[in-house]
């Protein structure tokens, strides 16, 4: 473990919600061991920010359907303010970090 | 908890009968406004909001919204609290397309962008105790509210 990986982490404004899924994902990784880089937006900014960043994976919790020609694959952050289905995304995301 | 510093007992809705979230938003508006809480612009912001980012969130047995506008439509920071009579559909946070029955609406009127995200952050854990939520439900008076508010540790 150790790889550094690339997470784009995105709300409606950028700043609340996708601010409390990058916590509880942080602390996750953490717990693990894992290394993670963690970039916030918007989810308007999508396509700008998946076309130079190199993302490994994007969480939002403002849809998932981004409109947005990519193979980083997306995942709903909405578990990280619901509490469902937490553990699930956070085993499926450490998944996709283990095989890279 | 935080979101006590937050609320006025004159901006507890609870048991409200609405026919829609835009009835509901309306009866919030007036009141929020009437109460010098927000400006005049509000109403538009958190209609132009929820049509573009949807704040329905589906929980164990019960849904809640999260309505919430630009800072600057607000002149003094509150949150206000409805419980619904009979559930209405709100729009899925998480899927835009598909529909959540909501029983518990917070609407946020913060001027702060952190407080925005703190109170967000005190909320989603409130959604998820059942506990509380299921009490706040079928809570009649607002004295009640607060007491069960304030005896959540978070």
């Amino acid at each position: 473990m150790g790889k550094n990986f690339k997470l784009l982490v995105l709300c409606a404004d950028g700043v609340a919600t996708s601010t409390i899924a990058l916590v509880a994902l942080r602390e996750a990784f953490e717990d693990k061991g894992m290394i993670a880089d963690f970039t916030q937006g918007r989810v308007v900014d999508a396509e700008h920010m998946l076309k130079g960043g190199n993302f490994d994976i994007v969480i939002s919790t403002a849809g998932t359907d981004l409109d947005v020609e990519t193979n980083v694959p997306i995942f709903s952050g909405i578990p990280f303010l619901t509490g469902i289905g937490r553990d699930e995304v956070i085993d499926q995301i450490k998944e996709i970090v283990n095989k890279k | 908890m935080e979101i006590l510093k937050f609320t006025k007992p004159e901006l507890f809705f609870l048991d409200l009968k609405v026919k829609d979230k835009f009835d509901l938003f309306q009866r919030m508006f007036e009141k929020l406004r009437e109460g010098g809480f927000v400006k005049e612009s509000f109403i538009t912001g958190i209609i132009e909001r929820e049509k573009n980012y949807p704040t329905g969130l589906q929980l164990s047995g019960y849904g809640c919204a999260i309505p919430h506008t630009d800072i600057e439509h607000v002149i003094r920071p509150t949150i206000a609290i409805a419980t619904l009579n009979q559930e209405i559909e709100f729009q899925s946070m998480g899927d835009p397309k598909s529909k959540v029955n909501v029983n518990v609406v917070f609407m946020l009127a913060l001027s702060q962008k952190q407080d925005q995200l703190e109170m967000l952050k005190e909320l989603a854990l409130m959604m998820q105790n059942q506990v509380i939520m299921k009490k706040i439900m079928v809570t009649k008076t607002s004295g009640e509210f607060i007491e069960i508010i304030k005896n959540v540790s978070i």
